[in-house]
């Protein structure tokens, strides 16, 4: 058998990268409200391990930052998504229909019939 | 924003987490820990939770070092040739240590050794921004600068009367004693020798 943990780990890992470039994608974010997306959509366990993936998708250029004053005052790092961010994200979206159609197609045909 | 992030136990988690990621290179480390940083302190002014929960919920250092392994792409195989990069990191030890002796020595040699210094400090992969300031700037010329601060008097303000006034004074340096010429000579033999310790710590591991 094996434990949910590590199935629902496992997942998180593939999906992670894309879930932050989709949200980046629909508006601006700094750290913590992406964190905070994550964590209450059950898809980051620690807060923390956002950040080496934050620094990998901007080396990759695929998200980028920029400085804004918030409400509280002090400037934040902002995350932008850039046009490969983009285009990456659309292949992901594309691939990933595709992919959980046909997963659940799988989980939900009759036991014995040929999907 | 950066007061909330002197409090003793993110000042401490910070660190632990910076030495967790002494493996990476430095611009990398610095912006992991950057933004771990700005997510503490943007957490402490705006959500109710408190510091112990705030830092519990990023994870410990290991789990957030952990990160790097959840997302990087999977390392080369060792029977791969090594990439050039790889290989241009295994020999900067002595780039390290050549660059430290160049920075407080290198003016000996023809008086340009201490610009190779600077170049390597520079071209380094190893130190931070702040470390390649320091180095160039505490003191340019290393030893020798330090030599020639001691004795040559720097002038003070323009216009000071030179025919007819002692040309000691109102010298920034008037002449320092040989106590305080050789502890001047000794600041850059000590940042060279934290250049020097900081680079070689933050070796890469060997795969």
């Amino acid at each position: 058998m094996v434990p949910n943990d590590s199935v629902s780990s496992n997942l998180r890992k593939g999906v992670l990268e894309y879930c932050v470039l989709a949200m980046i994608g629909g508006g601006d974010m700094y750290g913590l409200d992406i964190a905070n997306g994550l964590q209450r959509r059950g898809l980051l366990t620690s807060e923390g391990t956002l950040y080496p993936l934050l620094a990998r998708l901007r080396r990759n250029g695929l998200v980028d930052t920029s400085w804004r004053e918030s409400l509280q005052g002090a400037p934040r790092r902002y995350y932008t998504l850039t046009a490969a961010g983009h285009d990456s994200l659309a292949t992901f979206a594309s691939i990933w229909d595709t992919f959980s159609a046909s997963v659940t197609e799988i989980l939900t045909s009759t036991p014995g019939e040929t999907p | 924003m950066n007061h909330d992030t002197d409090i003793p136990e993110v000042r401490h988690y910070l660190a632990a987490l910076e030495t967790r990621l002494a493996q990476l290179p430095p611009e990398q480390s610095e912006e992991i820990v950057f933004g771990v940083r700005e997510h503490i302190s943007d957490a402490l002014s705006r959500d109710d939770r408190s510091l112990a929960e705030i830092l519990a919920a990023l994870g410990t250092p290991d789990d957030v070092a952990s990160g790097l392994a959840d997302t990087a792409p999977p390392p080369p195989l060792t029977s791969y040739p090594q990439p050039a990069a790889a290989l241009r990191r295994q020999s900067s030890t002595l780039w390290v240590v050549a660059t430290a002796i160049l920075l407080p020595f290198g003016a000996f040699l023809a008086g340009v050794g201490w610009l190779f210094g600077v170049a390597g400090l520079w071209m380094g992969t190893r130190w931070r921004t702040w470390e390649k300031i320091l180095g160039t700037l505490v003191l340019p010329f290393g030893v020798v600068g330090a030599r020639y601060l001691a004795f040559l008097p720097l002038w003070g303000p323009l216009g000071t009367d030179a025919q007819t006034s002692n040309p000691l004074e109102g010298a920034v340096f008037p002449g320092l004693s040989l106590g305080g010429t050789v502890a001047l000579a000794c600041v850059p033999l000590a940042v060279a020798s934290y250049l020097l310790i900081v680079g070689l710590r933050r070796t890469p591991a060997r795969p």
